[in-house]
């Protein structure tokens, strides 16, 4: 009560004492509770940084696996477009087939952008990048056969043989009815 | 040696000598009077009746290059009712037959006209001195065709007609304003008319760049050469031959044929086309040939001589000399074969193809055909270079008492071919046999070598072959039992169409027989094909005797057909057309989808996108598909097709008595733009995008360079 105790006569009618006791241990007069281990204050700057660039790095690898998986979605839904558009040559059908045949080739031209942000000496980008690489890769052969079953490769036996010209031939033989 | 020349004049006549011709009168009493001789070959026409008792007749004969025509009565010699001389302007042999015609004059006196049919064919009408008209009726009696290009057009020399003066070009402009006024009267018309004649594109005497206007090289059997422009069938020159005039040497002279001679190409500057016009002596086949060179440009004959054999047949090379002469082989009566241009050039280029040379006569009266190569040298006394004898290599008897042959044809030899292969449906392939060396044979039972209905169905039948001519080897035979003919068929490619008549169905039929190459079938390894690695386009030898398979199908058809062709192109690739001569004197173009031996009756899916039509029993005659529209061709007798330098164009010459020329495109026009293409509007299209484009950039660019100062 001699803390809180109303001084009668004076302006303040309250005052209260906020020492802190956490921060400096030399004036540390209250015991701490009971399971509480104070965290080494004495640990360098390194080890924080490292605990948190390790999880910057698992951070980073997580997301770049997610990245290099990211083709497959879009693998399957231009699977299932150039599905729709049919066999025949159309303006959608040839449409379809180039974007689907485009767009891994984009991707893999900027395969060092995708993965800029994830760049890291800790993070192995070599294994994400070759999945990405692979099923962009997946991409272009799926485009690649839909083009063939349009029919615009050349792998027919016609294809080929269809330009030849006549072949020359060694003899030559005239004549017919005697001129009357 | 004396004739009585045939005339119809009471109590004269007239007798022929080797000089002169006498006129005799006979009189009642039965007495002969030489009434007067004339010198020079001379005609009388048909006595013309001019009052109760007289009657006049004319007589014309030549002398210097005029004519002199005379009209006298009949009973008094010495009374001339017309006497005239009438200059010829060009060069038409003798005058064959003389008709005359009176007219009265305004003085009650009688005019007389003459209607004379020259040595040539052409018919001119003489009145008062002068030939009033004139008609190439030669042209009637066509008998070979050629065709020649037209001069190149040389810098600096225009051939076209240009308008001399401002003051030409003035009337010109105010005849033609008045026409589209209406305000012209008929000479104005005729006037405006003939200037756009001249200045029309199409009768320009230079060459085209499509190859549209070339020169048709016609040989009539009175032995007169014309040249026709194919732009308006003008005459550009004739030439009546005197190789092929009745001489003491030559009793009986006719044209066999007209065949391309110099087709220069690389020399197309210096030197001008010439044709080879070949001839005989008389009407037998062993009788001495002549030769005729005529310059296509001038119309000039350049060289004629007279053969030391006979001509049974004359079969162009595909062989030429550095000057670009064309290498021909006649062959005689004897079978000797002589190589013409006579000259060794010829010879060396000649005896390194000569192993590889054949050719082949077909006896129709004794029912065989026999195959030749051959030798080195004549079997003759006189050394003669350019003399070849001949062996026999193979001979095929056809049996005379069922098979008597009618018709023969084969492959024309300037066809182009553009590939070997043909694509079906699947894009499976199939090779086509494209072999020059093919002969198709029509033969018939001899009773039903008649008319048609001399024989029963019983006992005709049509039976037809395709015969390699190089070993002899029969390819292909076909029965039609209880057809007879008479075949018209047509080569091309690797399909053959002739047409006959069915007697049990009575109904004239068409049938097509395509035939392929079934040993180059294997060839269906891509990677193989890709690499190159395929024998398709070796040259191909007829002994290495290639496996063959034929399809074939028949179609009915409701005409009679007078000659059948089928277009042509400079490369091959337009689809053709064939163009049937109907006895209607009319001539059709039917797609040759129509003759495909593929066709069934419920096509597939990829058979119809591969264009096959389902199969019909009889093949459709659509109205607009007659090439003549409705104009007749009358007396139809050969339909020659003529590429175009325009690779969709073909251009189609009919003759028979009149003639006919158009020009066709069988695919429609794929190659060029249409003629009312605007070319202003693709070009203000061309130059809005690109201002449009410029100023989008820059408005962009500000946008950005705004965007970046927020």
């Amino acid at each position: 009560m001699d803390k809180g105790k109303a001084v009668m006569g004076s302006g303040r009618r309250w005052a209260v004492d906020f020492t802190d006791n956490s921060t400096t241990p030399s004036s540390r007069d209250i015991p701490d509770p009971p399971g509480f281990y104070r965290a080494s204050q004495e640990q360098d700057d390194s080890a924080v940084t490292k605990q948190k660039k390790d999880a910057e790095a698992n951070w980073k690898s997580q997301k770049a696996w997610e990245v290099a998986q990211a083709p497959f979605k879009n693998l399957l839904m231009m699977g299932f477009m150039m599905w729709m558009a049919g066999n025949t040559v159309h303006l959608f059908s040839i449409g379809i087939t180039f974007s689907a045949l485009w767009q891994p080739i984009g991707a893999l031209q900027g395969v060092g952008k995708v993965f800029e942000p994830y760049k890291d000496s800790k993070v192995d980008l070599l294994a994400p990048k070759l999945v990405f690489i692979a099923l962009n890769l997946g991409g272009l052969a799926l485009g690649i056969w839909k083009l063939n079953t349009l029919g615009l490769l050349p792998t027919h036996v016609s294809d080929w043989v269809s330009s030849l010209p006549p072949a020359k031939e060694v003899e030559y033989s005239g004549g017919g009815m005697p001129l009357r | 040696m004396a004739v009585i020349l045939p005339s119809k004049l009471t109590g004269l006549f007239a007798v022929k000598t080797s000089t002169a011709t006498a006129f005799i009168s006979v009189s009642s009493e039965g007495k002969l009077e030489v009434v007067d001789k004339i010198m020079h070959p001379t005609f009388i026409s048909n006595a013309l009746s001019i009052s109760e008792d007289q009657q006049a007749f004319a007589l014309v004969w030549h002398g210097d290059n005029d004519i002199h025509l005379n009209v006298k009565q009949v009973h008094d010699w010495n009374s001339d009712l017309l006497k005239e001389r009438i200059k010829l302007d060009q060069q038409r042999g003798l005058v064959h037959k003389v008709f005359i015609n009176n007219y009265v004059r305004t003085d009650k006196s009688h005019g007389f006209r003459a209607l004379i049919v020259m040595e040539d064919h052409s018919l001119l009408l003489l009145q008062q001195g002068k030939v009033v008209w004139s008609r190439e009726d030669g042209l009637a009696s066509i008998i070979g065709v050629a065709t020649s290009e037209l001069p190149v057009e040389k810098e600096g020399v225009s051939v076209a007609k240009v308008e001399l003066n401002l003051f030409e070009w003035l009337k010109g402009h105010m005849l033609k304003v008045k026409g589209s006024l209406m305000l012209a009267s008929a000479e104005d018309v005729a006037a405006i008319q003939g200037m756009r004649l001249k200045s029309s594109e199409k009768s320009k005497m230079i060459r085209d760049h499509n190859g549209f206007r070339k020169l048709l090289i016609v040989l009539t059997k009175s032995g007169k050469l014309f040249a026709l422009h194919t732009g308006d069938g003008q005459i550009v020159w004739s030439l009546l031959l005197n190789s092929l005039r009745q001489t003491e040497a030559c009793e009986n002279p006719t044209g066999i044929n007209v065949f391309q001679w110099q087709v220069p190409h690389h020399h197309a500057m210096d030197e001008n086309p010439s044709v080879l016009v070949v001839g005989r002596c008389g009407t037998g086949t062993d009788a001495l040939g002549i030769f005729s060179y005529i310059d296509t440009y001038t119309g000039k004959e350049l060289k004629s001589f007279g053969l030391d054999h006979s001509v049974a047949q004359v079969i162009p090379l595909p062989l030429t000399d550095s000057t670009e002469q064309l290498l021909h082989l006649l062959i005689d009566a004897n079978g000797q074969a002589h190589l013409y241009p006579r000259a060794p050039e010829a010879v060396s280029i000649f005896q390194r193809e000569l192993s590889n040379i054949y050719w082949y006569s077909v006896e129709a009266d004794k029912g065989l055909i026999k195959g030749h190569g051959l030798k080195s040298n004549c079997a003759g006394e006189v050394a003669d270079n350019y003399c070849f004898g001949t062996r026999e290599v193979w001979s095929i008897v056809f049996p005379s008492e069922s098979e008597k042959i009618i018709s023969t044809v084969t492959r024309k030899s300037n066809e182009v071919v553009h590939t070997q292969a043909k694509v079906i449906a699947d894009q499976d392939v199939m090779y086509k046999y494209i072999s020059k060396n093919l002969l198709f044979v029509a033969t018939v039972s001899p009773k039903a070598s008649g008319d048609i209905g001399s024989a029963t169905p019983g006992e005709s039948q049509l039976v037809v072959y395709v015969i390699d001519t190089v070993t002899g080897r029969i390819l292909h035979r076909m029965t039609h039992h209880g057809s007879q003919g008479p075949v018209h068929a047509v080569f091309s490619e690797n399909w053959i169409v002739y047409h006959y008549f069915n007697l049990r169905a009575h109904r004239y039929e068409m049938t097509v027989i395509e035939i392929y190459d079934q040993s180059r079938a294997d060839n269906k390894d891509v990677l193989k094909l890709v690499l190159g690695k395929h024998n398709l386009s070796s040259p191909v030898s007829s002994y290495s005797r290639p496996e063959v398979t034929t399809k074939s199908q028949s179609y009915y058809f409701t005409h009679s057909i007078k000659a059948i062709a089928v277009t042509s192109t400079a490369k091959g690739i337009t689809s053709r057309h064939l163009l049937i001569g109907t006895i209607g004197d009319q001539v059709l173009a039917m797609d040759k989808r129509f003759f495909d031996p593929r066709r069934s009756v419920n096509p597939t899916q990829s058979e119809k996108e591969e264009g096959i039509l389902p199969l019909t029993d009889s093949l459709p005659i659509i109205p607009q598909s007659y090439v003549t529209h409705s104009l007749k061709v009358e007396g139809l007798r050969g339909i020659v097709t003529v590429p175009a330098k325009l690779e969709s164009n073909t251009l189609v010459f009919t003759y028979g008595v009149d003639l006919f020329f158009t020009r066709l495109a069988p695919s429609r026009t794929y190659d060029s733009l249409t003629e009312d293409f605007s070319y202003a509007l693709l070009l203000i299209t061309i130059v809005a995008l690109v201002v449009a484009i410029f100023v989008t950039w820059v408005l962009s660019e500000k946008k950005d360079l705004s965007d970046k100062w927020r």
